[in-house]
């Protein structure tokens, strides 16, 4: 850069000559500022023992253009949680010469990471050097022919420790050199009168001194530039693997007489699950599915006088070690979650069920009305509806009709048998509890069904079939036969088996709320049906003494005791005085002793009222949606309202022809009859003063109504009108949709089969916080806002990370020797330990106690010992040696002195961090 | 967000002014011989809190226990609940307990917002403030004195309400835990003063 300072004081600046290490160095040092990596950054407390391996990690990306090859800085920093606390305590010290690239250095809590790399990948340089703030320095494209030669390494590294120096930088920089597959690094960070030179290099051959601590040490002090006079420190550890675990839990694929059912042949040992409830849902993990299992022993710290290892003898063999720890890697995966994986495909397949199994598969269309559409029948004129409505079971050809679909007429009946145990009872296994179905509500609150109704086994049934038997068309095709027999049901007034009883019930899932409401249907036309009958017995027992009449034609006209009220006050013309002359009718009880109040000698009866209206959540939505579009205060909506209480105002009348509206909202609104003390003291009652506003609602509703018994009024529930309206909706769902409707009470249930399973495991309480969370979770995604359901897959990703564990759970429990020769118990404890810390368990920590506490180390022990050479996988020697300030002359610091060796089988890996002053240079 | 629409329940006894309420702060009108709500009613309004609108949807229920069976069908996503009662009734107040526990088993939000009403201070007083706080501290609700009559401390109750809900991680994530607290009933008893007119 060449810079001029005219004496005009006008300032000229000319970087055309610039080279391209210098337009380089320009870049990256404004990165490295914008990353701020001087020494006032630099504070912290120290890092804990395993914290980079269990921390998070920041990493910052930016690109370089260096003559067209892109070159990518990356800033990696731990994020420590209780960080900020620390920096203002450390604010003072700041005069302490020390980076916490020095702490991490020598500090050795941070030496050996878990042999097994968990999910989130640390850099290696991390794990090498134990570092908690770094950058590096590679080639974007990693094809790329470049980084190979030595002079590029040089114009890099020259340029890293110009820009630091310039920068001030004290996180270490390095430049990936080589291939990156070999993990090979060289790099520099300076500190005050420091610098510490990294390098790293790995040989396929290592000579066999080189291989042990001794010949280590050597090559070590080799490399130290000034002489220390303490010893250095060591720390070692190695990893010996044993043998891989498997246990085949074979697949199990309920209603699947194929070969890939539980007959089919596996060779090893076989364990399989059990269950107490039968679930339509498969379970078994695939025959991949193994543990590896590492068994590690670390010397923390030892001088470099303890300790002696050559080829010949070694000090660090497994029995002499003080800390042992176990580590259990897992891969395995669930029939189960697969299933529910699967299932999930189905949220994008909008093909109509039509397209599957055929137009008319529901067996309406038969016979006469072939061709109709549902909804041709829904909107048709009712009494035609009626007429043609037959009692006996429909026609055969609609039923036996075989369903297009993979799976053959008995496979699909003996699903049926199971989702209608009573239609089918000589092939049904499962019947529904009786006592299971009352009213009995779910305390996770999850908007699903009753476990093992209808509906959880529906859904699990279509979810199998989606997985095992036969795809979506499978699923379709049993989906279409439900909903056949739920028209088969219907049609002879049959209630659906398996569902709760009563209005459908908005705290379960919309599917439930559809069999409720068909239940609930079902359950009104035999009571009307009934109701009418037995009149129409009545009427035709009187009648028969005037006039022959035949009686089956009163059976056939079970409508006629319905008119629409309309009709019938259309003719009278002033109807109040009419009502009076009625014989009361359709009294349901006295209210209490309370008289009418213009006709004391008469009691004030309470009429039979029509029950309330059932109504689905969806309707209910629709009718609030309706209420919002009219808008707030208009009419519309009171007269919306006003059809039950016009309803019960009719009732009323009738049961009271001499009632007035005073004894009506006696009965319906007593807090609108008020008490109240005139002046002379006495107290009498009279209707608010909302009440007897001229001109409101309830005046108006009052003297519209007319004097109308129940029998004879409108119906405000048309059952069968609501009844086909659940048939046609559920026939014509679209797949998607289906899996809208099901996907809930599956997920449920599936909760509800693992719990089965780890129950009887007897681990269930070792995994309580996991069960707990996932229906937590479950019950949040069931009782979402939206309308649409919101992403699963972080819940089928715990889900199968809980069966994952509970796999590595049975491998532990074998390896313990369980229970011959440990208890649950003690395996239980020690499985805690591995839930809690990252796959390892101690076996031996002769810090804590004096021998090996615990059956796990006496019976992995032996193991090992019978072939340890072959079975040890690594060693990793760390030797360390810091400048104390006490120790030399002077009291300089003389920085850090780090190298680690990893040896596997014949190749080593060496790793320096050698400090040199740059005080006197 | 696509709308910014929130919807509140009016619940309690009949004739404890859950109507009047709703209509003073809506209309800003008194009508002692306003109808009495037949099944379900419906207002909205406009209210901005921090520079944004929200449509409020407010949705009256009728008191009258015949129309019991068909208010929880109202309760689906309802953002939050006013709880009304009256002070110089105090059965009124000791109904609460069975509208909250309906409200309990119908909501489908867990995190639901209370607010509790006591309406009428206008009129002589029959139920004590510290009754009312108790109820509401039991509750985890927020707690408020009105009258609808005289216009006193209406618009507080829609306003403290609605700032509770949208400034509660579940308004914004559409998920996550987190209770509601009655922290901010100290600074409601101070404004709420009584006031007989």
């Amino acid at each position: 850069m060449a810079e001029e300072i005219d004496d005009s004081e006008f300032y000229r600046e000319n970087f055309s000559a610039d080279s391209d290490w210098e337009v380089f160095n320009a870049q990256l040092g404004e990165i490295l500022q914008k990353w701020d990596v001087t020494a006032e950054s630099d504070v912290g407390r120290s890092l804990k023992a395993e914290e980079i391996y269990t921390c998070k990690w920041k990493v910052a990306k930016e690109t370089l253009n260096m003559l067209k090859n892109g070159i990518q800085v990356e800033h990696h920093q731990a994020i420590l949680p209780d960080e900020e606390l620390a920096k203002e305590e450390v604010k003072e010290n700041t005069c302490l010469q020390r980076t916490n690239c020095h702490h991490d250095l020598i500090a050795n809590g941070n030496s050996f990471g878990p042999p097994i790399r968990s999910s989130q990948d640390l850099h290696i340089l991390a794990r090498i050097y134990g570092l908690r703030r770094f950058i590096v320095l590679h080639p974007v494209n990693p094809q790329l022919n470049y980084m190979k030669s030595t002079s590029e390494f040089n114009f890099f590294l020259s340029a890293i420790a110009v820009v630091s120096a310039e920068v001030q930088s004290v996180v270490p920089i390095f430049v990936q050199i080589y291939d990156p597959k070999w993990n090979f690094y060289t790099g520099v960070a300076l500190a005050p009168a420091l610098r510490t030179n990294f390098r790293l290099i790995g040989l396929e051959k290592a000579p066999t001194e080189c291989r042990f601590l001794m010949g280590l040490l050597t090559l070590f002090r080799e490399k130290v530039p000034t002489s220390y006079p303490q010893a250095a420190m060591i720390s070692v550890c190695t990893t010996y693997a044993l043998d891989t675990m498997r246990i085949r839990m074979p697949m199990y694929v309920p209603f699947d007489h194929g070969l890939s059912s539980e007959d089919i042949v596996v060779d090893g040992e076989v364990s399989h699950l059990e269950v107490q409830q039968f679930c339509p849902l498969p379970h078994g993990y695939t025959p991949e599915s193994c543990t590896e299992i590492y068994l590690v022993y670390t010397w923390p710290e030892l001088s470099e006088h303890v300790a002696f290892d050559s080829e010949q003898r070694s000090d660090f063999v497994p029995s002499k070690a003080p800390l042992g720890k176990v580590y259990l890697s897992v891969e395995a995966s669930s029939y189960l979650s697969c299933c529910l994986r699967d299932y999930q495909s189905v949220a994008g397949v909008t093909r109509s069920l039509e397209s599957f199994v055929g137009r008319n598969f529901s067996g309406i269309s038969s016979g006469a009305e072939a061709a109709s559409n549902p909804l041709d029948r829904i909107t048709e004129n009712k009494l035609s509806t009626r007429r043609e409505r037959s009692y006996e079971l429909p026609s055969q050809a609609g039923l036996t009709k075989r369903l297009p679909g993979p799976m053959t007429e008995s496979e699909l009946s003996e699903l049926l048998a199971y989702l209608f145990p009573d239609m089918h009872p000589e092939m049904a296994l499962f019947p529904y509890s009786k006592k299971s179905f009352k009213d009995k509500f779910d305390p996770m609150r999850i908007k699903s069904a009753v476990p093992d109704s209808l509906v959880c086994r529906l859904s699990c049934l279509l979810a199998n079939c989606h997985a095992h038997l036969g795809g979506v068309e499978g699923m379709a095709q049993v989906w279409a036969a439900f909903t056949r027999q739920l028209r088969l049901l219907w049609d002879n007034s049959l209630t659906v088996p398996g569902i709760s009883a009563g209005f459908p019930d908005t705290r379960t899932c919309l599917l439930h709320q559809k069999l409720q409401m068909l239940n609930v249907c079902v359950e009104r036309r035999v009571q009307r049906e009934a109701n009418s009958k037995r009149k129409s017995e009545g009427l035709v027992r009187k009648a028969s003494s005037e006039e022959d009449e035949d009686e089956d034609e009163d059976d056939d006209d079970d409508e006629g005791e319905f008119f629409d009220c309309d009709d019938l006050t259309a003719g009278s013309g002033s109807p109040t005085k009419s009502v009076l002359s009625f014989k009361p009718e359709g009294r349901l009880r006295r209210l209490n002793d309370e008289r009418l109040l213009e006709e004391p000698e008469e009691y004030l009866y309470i009429p039979e009222t029509q029950d309330p209206v059932p109504k689905t959540e969806d309707q209910l939505q629709d009718d609030a949606e309706v209420m919002l579009k009219l808008g707030p205060g208009s009419g519309l909506t009171t007269q919306m309202m006003c059809t039950s209480l016009l309803s019960d105002m009719e009732a009323f009348k009738a049961a009271n022809p001499r009632g007035a509206m005073e004894d009506f909202i006696r009965w319906y609104s007593p807090k609108d009859w008020e008490e109240v003390t005139d002046e002379l003291g006495q107290v009498h009652h009279q209707l608010s003063v909302r009440m007897t506003t001229e001109g409101n609602t309830w005046q108006k509703v009052w003297e519209q109504a007319q004097a109308v018994p129940i029998s004879r009024q409108k119906r405000l529930f048309d059952d069968t009108n609501e009844a086909l309206k659940v048939l046609h909706y559920l026939e014509t769902r679209k797949m998607h949709e289906i899996y809208n409707l099901t996907i809930v009470p599956l997920l449920h249930s599936a909760i509800l089969k693992l719990i089965d399973i780890l129950s009887n495991a007897k681990v269930e309480d070792l995994f309580s916080p996991q069960i707990e969370q996932l229906l937590a979770d479950l019950c949040r995604l069931s009782r979402s806002h939206s309308d649409q359901l919101p992403p699963i897959k972080p819940f089928l990703d715990d889900f199968a990370e809980l069966e994952r564990r509970f796999y590595q759970f049975k491998c532990f429990e074998r390896l313990s020797g369980c229970p011959k020769r440990s208890s649950l118990q003690q395996v239980k404890l020690q499985f805690e330990e591995i839930l809690r810390n990252e796959n390892c368990c101690t076996i031996v920590n002769r810090r804590l106690t004096a021998a090996g506490d615990g059956t796990l180390y006496d019976i992995l022990i032996p193991k090992l010992e019978e072939d340890m050479a072959d079975r040890l996988v690594s060693k990793d020697y760390i030797i360390r040696l810091d400048g104390d300030t006490k120790s030399t002359e002077k009291g300089l610091y003389l920085g850090p002195q780090f190298m680690r060796a990893i040896v596997t089988g014949e190749k080593l890996r060496l790793c320096g961090a050698f400090t040199e002053s740059t005080a006197f240079v | 967000m696509a709308d910014r629409a929130i919807k509140l329940l009016v619940i309690g006894e009949s004739g404890v002014g859950k109507s009047s309420l709703i209509r003073r702060f809506v209309e800003n009108k008194f009508d002692e011989n306003h109808d009495v709500t037949i099944g379900m009613d419906f207002k909205s309004k406009v209210m901005n809190v921090d520079g944004i609108d929200y449509k409020v949807a407010l949705w009256d229920t009728a008191g009258a226990e015949r129309f019991r069976s068909l208010t929880p069908s109202f309760y689906r996503k309802a953002l939050g609940a006013i709880l009304v009662y009256d002070i110089t009734n105090r059965d009124s107040l000791v109904k609460l307990e069975a509208w909250l526990a309906e409200l309990d088993s119908y909501s489908d939000n867990p995190n639901i917002a209370i607010i509790v009403v006591g309406n009428k201070i206008d009129q002589e007083r029959v139920v004590d403030r510290e009754e009312g706080r108790k109820f509401a501290r039991k509750h985890r609700a927020l707690f408020i004195e009105t009258s609808a009559k005289c216009d006193q401390f209406v618009s507080d109750v829609f306003k403290d309400v609605v700032e509770k809900i949208v400034s509660s991680e579940y308004f914004n994530n559409g998920s996550g835990a987190g209770g509601l607290d009655i922290a901010s009933n100290r600074d409601l008893e101070e404004s709420a003063s009584t006031c007989y007119c």
